[in-house]
């Protein structure tokens, strides 16, 4: 309605393709509301961290331990911690780990989920080497096996994202397999292998385009829990390197003082839980949108 | 049946292979020599040459692969780099307070996220359900830490009620023991009650739906036997499953919740090795804590078809 309001003023309001794209979006916004608000958390969140150094009002790693553990004031919008750094100014920078972290982890897992659930739910021989892999993957609890990785790689952004691809591509494999496995099966397979097709042709133009649903609805809920585990990881002290502001570790970091300055921890963990949030909506919405079968399941 | 147990069974014997394969990997898979990591930065080259004797490192990786196998057979873990302890005797010190956290985790996570769960589903699209749901979203998307630190924050500093960090023995008497595992594992079941009520909410809904239910209503049953005898039963075979892949976020709330309430258990033991770089006790751990998870996954496995007699493999 704001939108329609607003319109006359705008000098490109009245072009038709503004008014019929600000319409799509206000239907769609309509339709899957939920999933619209965490586009725009998402969308907000993105913009913020990579705007970070022109909305802070202190340097994120700025030390002035005269004006440490202050509760929210006009100065120091979300506090200061146990050192006198803004609050405000590292959760707006450590936004940047966890959505890197978040969308690293859900692309490189979905696109080798992709052609290792290909190749395996295809070619049976490989089959039973790979899912033998990928269940002893997944009998290894998840955060142990990153923590470990983690410890052995050493601590850094690229490690982190390394150890949590490992983690969570078995669950992205496993199912790109399953969907694999029954379209095989169907009959334009059939057909496609009938007039001399090759396998990679088969897999590449028939079968793979069947599977992403389930690759993209799977790929959401990873980036949702990457960045959560990202988050631990950085708490327990496994994460990034300690000069990077990051969600987790400032967590981690205010632990001793959370009596005195509940906010340095509460900020960081609102960022944190709000986005996670929104991007499970989106992994939700998406799986309404993309596999209507499954949408009043859970 | 007999023959689904004896086949589950075997089944998982090769991933426990893979497991043992995986976590020797772990150390091997350094970029850099395991020894001088080991050693530390400021370690004399012929310190990093003891330790690379001591550990066996020089010899090939197959014939270290097969020592440590072999060691494993006999529970044989190594010994901490740091202390000179044998890992087994570390890990028995510290599995007692873990396992009773992860009991009693499951505990509440269960009796409290299925209830909810069918209320949810019965009192559908009310502010109950709601409420309900909200709780469930938050479990989920909230880092353990973090719900750790409100729910110690309330009930331990707030209200006082229990002890906020440290554990009681067994020995020191049942009450003192209990009152230092409530807090710990009430936060490390937050993920887990979150998933199972869930799950039990969309199942349930899906079993209200059914012609049977109609019918024990329609011959004036009680509402609770409807719920609870007809539609929960019929529910139960998805809710188990999160169950099963739910351990999962009880191990990783585990790990968290040992830090925060100080609690001496295995994941305090791993956090301290991933500190010092004290591999050994980090692939006693992980291979420990692995084999724990696949034998409680199997007998989820099995308890399926002991819960729905239609489940035969």
């Amino acid at each position: 309605m704001a939108m329609q309001e607003a319109a006359p003023t705008l000098p490109f309001a009245n072009d038709p393709w503004v008014v019929q794209a600000a319409q799509r979006v206000l239907t769609f916004a309509r339709r899957n509301p939920t999933m619209a608000l965490g586009l725009l958390v998402v969308g907000t969140m993105v913009i913020i961290s990579i705007a970070a150094p022109l909305i802070e009002r202190h340097a994120p790693d700025f030390v002035n331990p005269i004006d440490r553990l202050q509760s929210p004031n006009r100065s120091y919008w979300f506090g200061t911690d146990q050192v006198g750094r803004d609050i405000y100014a590292r959760v707006v920078h450590g936004g940047r780990i966890s959505l890197i972290v978040g969308f690293s982890v859900a692309g490189l897992t979905m696109a080798f989920g992709a052609a290792i659930g290909l190749i395996s739910g295809y070619f049976r021989r490989a089959d039973t080497f790979i899912m033998a892999a990928m269940d002893g993957l997944m009998a290894i609890p998840m955060i142990l096996l990153a923590i470990a990785l983690v410890a052995i790689l050493g601590a850094s952004t690229r490690n982190v994202i390394i150890a949590l691809c490992v983690v969570h591509l078995p669950r992205e494999v496993r199912l790109v397999r399953a969907s694999v496995l029954s379209l095989r099966e169907q009959q334009y397979v059939e057909a496609a292998r009938a007039i001399g097709a090759s396998p990679w042709r088969i897999l590449g133009r028939h079968v793979f385009p069947g599977t992403l649903p389930v690759l993209i609805i799977q790929g959401s809920f990873t980036c949702s829990t990457a960045i959560l585990s990202e988050a631990t990881l950085s708490f327990l002290g496994a994460g990034a390197s300690p000069e990077v502001a990051s969600w987790g570790r400032m967590m981690a970091e205010s632990t001793t003082y959370f009596q005195r300055a509940p906010w340095a921890i509460m900020f960081p963990g609102i960022a944190l839980g709000l986005t996670v949030l929104s991007v499970s909506l989106i992994g939700d919405g998406l799986r309404d949108v993309l596999d209507p079968k499954l949408s009043r399941r859970t | 049946m007999r023959r689904y147990i004896v086949r589950r069974v075997l089944a998982s014997i090769p991933v426990l292979a893979v497991v043992a394969i995986i976590t020797f990997g772990i150390l091997h898979l350094t970029p850099g020599d395991p020894a001088e990591v080991i050693a530390g930065p400021d370690a004399r080259p012929e310190d990093v040459e003891a330790i690379r004797t001591r550990l066996g490192l020089d010899r090939p990786a197959i014939v270290q692969f097969g020592n440590w196998i072999g060691s494993l057979a006999q529970g044989d873990l190594g010994v901490s780099a740091f202390s000179g302890q044998r890992v087994t005797s570390l890990i028995a010190e510290r599995i007692g307070p873990t396992v009773s956290i992860a009991v009693l985790a499951a505990v509440f996570a269960i009796s409290l996220g299925i209830p909810l769960g069918v209320l949810a589903a019965w009192k559908a699209n009310t502010w109950i359900d709601r409420t309900v749901m909200l709780f469930a979203v938050l479990g989920l998307s909230l880092p353990a830490f973090l719900l750790g630190f409100v729910i110690m924050w309330i009930l331990g500093i707030k209200f006082q009620l229990l002890p906020v960090a440290g554990y009681a023995r067994l020995s020191e008497g049942f009450g003192e023991y209990l009152k230092y595992l409530v807090l710990p594992s009430l936060t490390a079941s937050l993920t887990l009650m979150a998933l199972i009520t869930r799950m039990t909410r969309a199942s349930t809904l899906e079993v209200l739906r059914e012609d049977y239910i109609r019918t024990a209503r329609a011959k004036g049953l009680q509402e609770r036997l409807v719920l609870f005898r007809h539609a929960l039963r019929n529910a139960a075979l998805p809710i188990l499953t999160v169950v099963g892949f739910g351990l999962a976020f009880l191990v990783s709330g585990l790990v968290i919740v040992e830090s925060v309430f100080a609690v001496p258990g295995m994941g305090r033991l791993l956090v301290d090795a991933i500190r010092q770089r004290d591999y050994s006790i980090i692939q006693g751990v992980v291979l420990t804590v692995s084999v724990f998870y696949v034998l409680v996954n199997l007998t989820v496995d099995l308890l399926y078809s002991y819960v729905d007699p239609r489940v035969r493999y």
